[in-house]
């Protein structure tokens, strides 16, 4: 077995108790390949950080690199819905209704705020289907809020089974609530573009929320074109998206 | 410990793990200013302080994601003490000044090994880049070994014919990350620091 090999198979526990030992013997008597197989399992850590990756992303987003800048939420935390209601008496009470107006103008929420509402639907399993434990979590978890988890399920389980478009489209709607648009972007674009999925329509409107969110309107509008010409549940919202958004 | 007005210091900690908004933000309100100061006084500027403070924050995520985390401090001494060296580092490079010269905002307590998290850190960053540099079946392929996803189904998924291949190819790509990674310029200049560290 070449050094390699051997560090692998140490750092995987696929070695022998004898065979362990004889590894853990040359690291003592050896700083230099302790030092390597330190490295190695480094190396195996930084392969496995797509979270720490994606934690710098999601800063990034959220913060736009300055702390007092942030992105709104999504939804309205307590302490700034009662900043925006203490603002609006204030106004109010010195300029009449005069002072509504100008309240209204200046804090007219994003169109992204006013139009995103998290997808909700009752996923069935039909006797007789083979269940998958992991993704059935995942599925649970978005349902409950926790996105952060929910996302790691649905990122081990479509390691292996990449072609699986209902939780492709769980897994974008998990990215949108954690403020990773790049990659809700990617994982809605492959939704969309298969037709055989039911989720394809769904995809196209989480898609057109993405780019306003990031202000694309370009991008936006040909989806809130195509979701405002037929008749579906989208179709009002995406005709009203689409004049909120146009300059 | 209760370290910001409404927080615990293992609360924000779950809460770093978990992105929630409400500890993110309290963290950056209680925290960023000091490192901000200290960088203002140290020639940097307002960018400059984001680009730390955040780079802190991901140090941080990534200590808390250890398996023998523990944090003797409260998470605005850390967050300062690694913006504080990832400063002094950047500071160097530009052939500034020594490490005695720089001028401190907050006094920094002993016993957390700041300077040991952030090279870490570093090393990890490097690694990862790296591993980004791969094409797209070696990545695959390291990724679901890491996952314990079974040999088989690694075989199956990537369409290979046999699992002595997939094996073959497993070692192949890790023995190119491992070179690629030795024969750069920043590994080079990584060890030759944290040599001299040591």
């Amino acid at each position: 077995m070449n050094k390699l090999k051997q560090i692998d198979a140490y750092l995987s526990d696929a070695l022998t108790a004898e065979q362990k030992r004889e590894v853990e013997i040359r690291m003592a008597k050896d700083p230099g390949f302790a030092r390597e197989v330190e490295m190695h399992r480094e190396v195996n850590m930084a392969i496995q950080d797509d979270d720490v990756v994606e934690f710098g992303i999601f800063l990034s987003e959220r913060y736009h690199g300055n702390a007092f800048e942030r992105t709104p939420s999504v939804k309205l935390h307590g302490l700034h819905r009662f900043m925006r209601y203490a603002m609006a008496v204030v106004i109010v009470f010195l300029f009449g209704v005069s002072g509504i107006q100008l309240y209204k103008k200046i804090y007219q929420p994003s169109a992204f705020e006013k139009f995103y509402t998290p997808y909700h639907a009752d996923l069935v399993t039909r006797s007789g289907q083979k269940i998958n434990m992991g993704v059935q979590a995942a599925y649970m978890l978005y349902d409950e809020g926790d996105y952060a988890t929910s996302s790691e399920l649905f990122k081990d389980y479509l390691l292996t089974h990449p072609d699986d478009m209902t939780a492709h489209f769980y897994f974008g709607l998990n990215a949108i609530e954690l403020g990773l648009s790049e990659m809700a972007i990617e994982e809605l674009l492959r939704v969309e573009e298969d037709d055989s999925t039911p989720f394809s329509l769904h995809a196209r409107w989480y898609l057109a929320l993405c780019y306003v969110a990031r202000k694309d309107y370009q991008k936006a509008i040909p989806y809130l074109k195509s979701l405002s010409d037929n008749d579906s549940v989208y179709s009002v919202q995406a005709r009203k998206l689409k004049r909120s958004i146009a300059i | 410990m209760r370290e910001h007005s409404n927080y615990s210091r293992d609360q924000l900690l779950h809460g770093v793990t978990m992105r929630d908004h409400h500890m993110l933000d309290a963290i950056y309100d209680e925290s960023f200013p000091s490192v901000r100061q200290m960088i203002y006084m140290n020639g940097g500027s307002e960018q400059d302080a984001r680009d730390v403070f955040q780079e802190a924050m991901v140090v941080l995520y990534r200590k808390i994601g250890t398996p023998d985390f523990t944090l003797t401090g409260s998470v605005k001494t850390f967050l300062y003490a690694v913006s504080r060296n990832i400063w002094l580092k950047e500071l160097r490079g530009r052939k500034y000044l020594a490490k005695d010269d720089l001028v401190d905002t907050l006094e920094v307590e002993n016993g957390e090994d700041y300077e040991f998290s952030l090279m870490q850190h570093e090393r990890l960053t490097l690694y990862r880049k790296k591993f980004e540099e791969l094409g797209p079946d070696c990545k695959r392929i390291l990724k679901m070994f890491l996952n314990l996803i079974p040999l088989r189904e690694i075989t199956r998924s990537m369409g290979y014919k046999s699992d002595q291949y997939t094996k073959n190819r497993r070692h192949h790509c890790k023995a190119w990350l491992i070179r690629i990674i030795r024969d750069s310029k920043e590994y080079k200049e990584l060890h030759y620091e944290q040599t001299e560290a040591n």
